[in-house]
């Protein structure tokens, strides 16, 4: 398990939704298929839009990009 | 023991000749449901108050009937009243109160909706980072509303959907109270409390509605407001109530009063009401501060009365405000043994419903006569329950 997915499993077990934005959209942005980005994304999306968080639009920008969001 | 459908025609005569509701209506699990569907799902029932979710984003999950309800203040500060289930696999959205800070996130499989019940997010519906499909369309797929309305801080809804609209429906009463048609100040933490009480909530609507008890229930109220000094308030088919012409502020040990509802008029320097909003919601009006009372019925012997009182302003004092609170739980309090007696007393099978004292008793028959005729009219429609298996 590398750095990132320790950070990601402790920030789920700590219900720290606001840093699983940005650790998933970091995620995203290391991952190389398109497949695991957008996997990624749509959790970082998820978790901005449940908190109004303001990286909310431009991971919704980002997904519609790759035809994934409406 | 009654069988469904209960007998009726006994409570819709004449009060002098009237009987009340039969005790099925109180310890009968199938008739009560049946009542149910007709009074509580089927009219305007209160469910909670608006100050229960005083910012944007505040969510409260409540029960009625059975049914998991969601009331939440949204985006645009609307108070709204969803069914608290997603539309994906029926999971239970919000399971505590709490704020929403941007979407409504179901927890099972991440599904969003706004404040304002549209679905806006669904994650990997497509497939792993697909989160469209052309089968599933948003716009069909939000939360599903349950229709409501606001009126003196009471969130009052209409489960059934096709109940006359709120203000045709309580037309006479808003009328009735035009002159308290004021801005109302929830009274905050102390000015809002509960009593869990085993009894069928119409109980607690009975001894609300009529004056008769007062002297024997309430002593203390001998001194001021006496029997006399109060009269009865009947409109068939609507509400039902008492009034009295002696209301006495409350007064602070400098003598301070609380500051009147703003031109509110001279009738009501003396004159108070307090009536039973049928089904489920028990008001006060007075010069100086009003209460509301939600009846929930939490079983069909078992009633939480949730208690919230309003003032004229914001900014009264703490100490005053305390004060009238306590008096007002010990006059409550005072009722908790009749309603729960009454109860048991619904298990004595000679019991035929009582029979009412035509000076006396008008209010309570008024509501009897009301809960009966919105029984038979939900026989007439042929209407399943609200809750039956599809």
């Amino acid at each position: 398990m590398d750095d990132l997915d320790r950070r990601l499993l402790s920030a789920h077990h700590a219900g720290d939704h606001w840093a699983l934005v940005t650790l998933y959209a970091k995620a995203a942005n290391t991952a190389v298929e398109i497949e695991a980005i957008c996997f990624y994304l749509t959790h970082a999306y998820v978790f901005a839009l449940e908190q109004s968080h303001p990286d909310a639009p431009a991971l919704h920008a980002r997904l519609k990009a790759y035809g994934r969001e409406e | 023991m009654d069988q469904t459908p209960t007998n009726l025609s006994a409570v819709r005569r004449p009060i002098n000749q009237a009987r009340g509701l039969p005790n099925a209506h109180y310890i009968d699990d199938a008739v009560i449901a049946e009542e149910s569907a007709a009074v509580l799902a089927g009219q305007w029932a209160g469910l909670a108050v608006a100050s229960d979710v005083p910012e944007v984003g505040d969510a409260v999950p409540i029960s009625f009937l059975g049914m998991p309800l969601l009331l939440v203040r949204s985006r645009s500060g609307v108070v709204r009243v969803f069914q608290n289930v997603c539309r994906h696999r029926g999971m239970i959205l919000v399971a505590e109160p709490r704020k929403i800070e941007g979407a409504i996130r179901c927890p099972y499989h991440s599904w969003c909706y706004s404040t304002d019940g549209k679905l806006v997010s669904t994650p990997h519906v497509g497939g792993p980072g697909q989160n469209t499909h052309a089968d599933i369309d948003r716009s069909l797929l939000g939360l599903i509303e349950v229709r409501s309305h606001v009126w003196r801080d009471v969130v009052w809804i209409n489960l059934s959907g096709d109940a006359p609209k709120f203000e045709a429906a309580f037309a006479d009463l808003i009328k009735r109270w035009s002159d308290f048609d004021k801005p109302l100040y929830h009274g905050g933490a102390e000015s809002r409390f509960q009593f869990d009480i085993n009894c069928n909530w119409k109980l607690a609507v009975e001894n609300y509605c009529e004056s008769y008890h007062l002297p024997w229930i309430h002593p203390g109220l001998n001194s001021y407001s006496r029997l006399e000094d109060h009269y009865n308030i009947e409109n068939p088919g609507k509400f039902s109530g008492q009034g009295t012409e002696v209301y006495r502020q409350l007064q602070s040990d400098s003598g301070d009063v609380f500051p009147d509802f703003p031109d509110v008029g001279e009738k009501w320097n003396d004159a108070a009401e307090y009536i039973a909003a049928y089904p489920n919601v028990l008001l006060g009006a007075q010069r100086d501060h009003a209460f509301a009372i939600i009846l929930e019925p939490a079983g069909k012997d078992r009633t939480i009365e949730h208690v919230h009182i309003y003032y004229a302003a914001s900014d009264i004092d703490e100490n005053m405000r305390i004060k009238n609170a306590d008096q007002w739980k010990g006059v409550f309090a005072e009722d908790v043994f009749v309603v729960e007696g009454m109860q048991r007393g619904r298990l004595g099978s000679g019991f035929d419903g009582g029979k009412f004292s035509p000076a006396m008793d008008g209010p309570t028959h008024n509501f009897h006569d009301w809960v009966a005729q919105k029984i038979e009219a939900f026989r007439a429609n042929d209407k399943p329950p609200a809750h039956a298996a599809e």
